[in-house]
């Protein structure tokens, strides 16, 4: 019988998850914008040849914002201001690439909760994990109902016909939300600890890699 | 048979809404198998919601009266036991998928009740089995065919074993094999003395494994009786007229995979100027072909030509020019505050036209996100319209629409069968064999190979 819960995770979650902590705070912690540019370079450089192309025109969502923040942002008060606001939060959209490259949700949340953590933050946390993808979809759906109704969402054309993508992602979003809701509720969502699904060991190197984020952390400081 | 649900003199207002639905007073009782009856808006789906637990927990309102269920008054049932009593299939199964893997959303409930792992894990397997899922187990639900989720939706409603269960439209947008998996569940619940509530705008469909039906209108309970006595045996008449003039639109050996799976090998046909019917089971690429042919998806081989010209290389936003096609979820579609501003044409002559002829003028102030399906599905259109399209693209328009809303949508098309060519995708055969004179069937997996 085939094995329903494998693994693919080659580390353990928990030790990816303090590999991600460490890049988001040595990220945010650099002190020149040039630093930090850099850095983002060649970390989106490196993602560029290792995450499927679907997610790249999302990424580009993502980095656009951020630029649109700077400029907003830039045109109201100080330029510097400005540039260090976009940049890091191009390294928190950055922080959460990696984090959903090295580590399945489910397996994160599974090691979440072996590690004991309170039942309602981990739970927290799933419903966020679980959000992320739905909201993806809207966001794909509305730009293709959008171009069957003649308005481009794609490149330069999101500048202008990007405030219509707001009304419907915010009217399905919420709608979501509800629909979340009711799926706990009609499937059980039960207030005792569920089953995990898959236990992760601690090898050596997972110590490892978990010693080497943290000794990175502790220089940042 | 003991009765299994009791409810007593039960009328509920929602909160801000002004009609009270009720009062009602019926039994369920062990191994029933009950058909709620009746137009949108009539109160199927409220007494569903009150079944499976969502009044209270996720509709506020008024209720007075009493419900129980197994001898539980609801007033002390809490969340969880609730749904350990009450499985419920909701309309959209897509939206009650909680797990990252097909295996994990089938482990999900049970991982709730904190069953050992092996237990899980054997009984994941075995639904996988009887439900066709086991070469799915990995996939993420988001890569799933409608067909594909209906059926984990129907596994994950069997892990359970609840006492009770509540289908809300579990027929909309599924094929004859969908309802034939439907009809089969059914059966498996009825053998093990399950009671199944069941509110379906096609009724015809499990009338034979009904054994009761209850009607309602505007919310009051009309009718509680036998099946035969209220659903008609309707005429599965088809069609099949080609004609012969010159092609509207034409798909040229055609190739698409999606997820390395292929849809499309060779696929070759043509539209002409009429409403044709798209039929085929779930997976067959029916919703696929409307979105390559809209330009949303691109074809890696073939040509799609629009009057014997191609238009591979034209953007969706360019064929919206002379193409429309409305969703099939409308949710997406709208992105105005007022029906009025959705309808912002550049030809106001045209604009009064098509709110006459689709009765917006009451709408044309609301949010379209608060419509009804039937409404939402006559402002797609006209917006659709707005610019005068030669061909419409319909991805199972009558899907969630009742009775009356389904023929009115087919009265509406109708008028528009001089102006427009229609590609009409459905599962309702009844009501396309009805509208169209011809229909473009596509095969399971081999699609136009």
């Amino acid at each position: 019988m085939n094995e329903p819960f494998p693994t693919a995770q080659f580390w353990h979650p928990l030790a990816c998850l303090a590999l991600v902590a460490a890049i988001g705070h040595s990220l945010l912690w650099l002190d020149a914008w040039w630093q930090q540019l850099l850095a983002l370079s060649l970390i989106y450089g490196w993602l560029w040849w290792h995450i499927r192309a679907a997610i790249w025109p999302h990424v580009g969502l993502m980095l656009l914002s951020c630029g649109l923040l700077g400029l907003s942002l830039g045109l109201s008060g100080t330029w510097s201001l400005a540039l260090q606001a976009s940049l890091r939060l191009a390294c928190l959209g950055i922080v959460g690439l990696c984090l959903f490259m090295l580590v399945e949700p489910s397996a994160l949340i599974d090691s979440l909760y072996q590690l004991g953590l309170p039942l309602n933050l981990v739970r927290l946390l799933e419903g966020s994990l679980s959000t992320l993808p739905a909201m993806l979809r809207i966001v794909q759906q509305t730009r293709a109902s959008l171009a069957t109704r003649g308005m481009r969402t794609d490149r330069w054309y999101l500048l202008w016909n990007g405030r219509w993508l707001v009304l419907p992602i915010l009217a399905q979003a919420l709608q979501h939300a509800d629909d979340l809701a009711e799926a706990l509720h009609t499937r059980g969502l039960s207030d005792q600890r569920p089953t995990i699904l898959q236990a992760y060991p601690w090898r050596w190197q997972d110590w490892s890699l978990l010693v080497l984020s943290g000794l990175s952390l502790l220089i940042w400081f | 048979m003991s009765e299994l649900v009791v409810v007593e003199n039960y009328r509920f207002r929602y909160a801000q809404a002004l009609v009270e639905l009720g009062p009602w007073s019926f039994g369920l009782a062990q191994g029933e198998c009950v058909l709620l009856l009746g137009a949108n808006g009539a109160g199927k789906s409220t007494v569903c919601r009150l079944l499976n637990g969502l009044i209270p927990y996720r509709y506020a309102g008024q209720q007075t009266g009493s419900v129980s269920i197994a001898g539980h008054a609801t007033e002390q049932l809490n969340s969880p036991t609730w749904s350990q009593l009450v499985g419920s299939l909701s309309q959209r199964p897509a939206n009650q998928i909680l797990g990252h893997t097909v295996a994990r959303d089938l482990a999900w409930s049970l991982a709730q009740q904190g069953l050992p792992r092996p237990t899980i894990a054997a009984k994941v397997s075995e639904l996988a089995e009887r439900f066709g899922l086991l070469e799915l187990l990995q996939r993420q639900p988001q890569s799933l065919s409608g067909g594909e989720i209906q059926r984990l939706a129907l596994a994950n409603l069997l892990a359970r074993n609840p006492i009770l269960v509540v289908l809300d439209e579990p027929c909309a947008a599924l094929d004859a094999a969908g309802v034939q998996l439907v009809r089969h569940v059914i059966q498996q619940l009825q053998q093990q003395g399950t009671t199944v509530v069941i509110a379906e705008q096609r009724p015809q469909l499990l009338r034979d494994l009904a054994t009761r039906a209850l009607s309602f209108e505007k919310g009051q309970l009309i009718y509680d009786g036998t099946v035969s006595a209220i659903v008609q045996n309707e005429e599965w008449s088809v069609v099949q007229n080609k004609l012969k003039i010159k092609p509207m639109l034409t798909w040229h050996k055609l190739g698409y995979k999606r997820n390395q799976r292929p849809i499309f090998a060779n696929f070759s046909e043509q539209l002409d100027c009429t409403q044709v019917g798209l039929v085929g089971p779930n997976g067959s690429g029916k919703t696929s072909l409307l979105q390559l042919t809209s330009g949303v998806l691109r074809p890696q081989t073939g040509w799609i030509c629009y009057q014997q010209r191609p238009i591979n290389q034209q953007r969706a936003d360019q064929r919206a020019t002379y193409l429309a096609s409305p969703p099939q979820d409308l949710r997406s579609f709208f992105y105005r505050p007022t029906v009025a501003e959705e309808l912002t044409c550049a030809d106001p002559t045209w604009r009064e036209q098509l709110i006459e002829r689709f009765g917006l003028a009451e709408l044309l102030a609301r949010s379209p996100f608060q419509l009804s399906g039937g409404e939402q599905r006559r402002v797609a259109l006209a917006c659709a319209l707005l610019h005068k399209p030669k061909i419409l693209l319909l991805d199972e328009p009558t899907a969630g629409l009742d009775y009356a809303g389904r023929w009115q949508l087919r009265e509406l098309l109708q008028t528009l069968a001089q102006q427009v060519s229609a590609l009409i995708s459905s599962h309702d055969l009844a009501w396309l064999a009805s509208l169209t004179s011809r229909w473009l069937r596509l095969p399971q997996a081999t699609a136009g190979a």
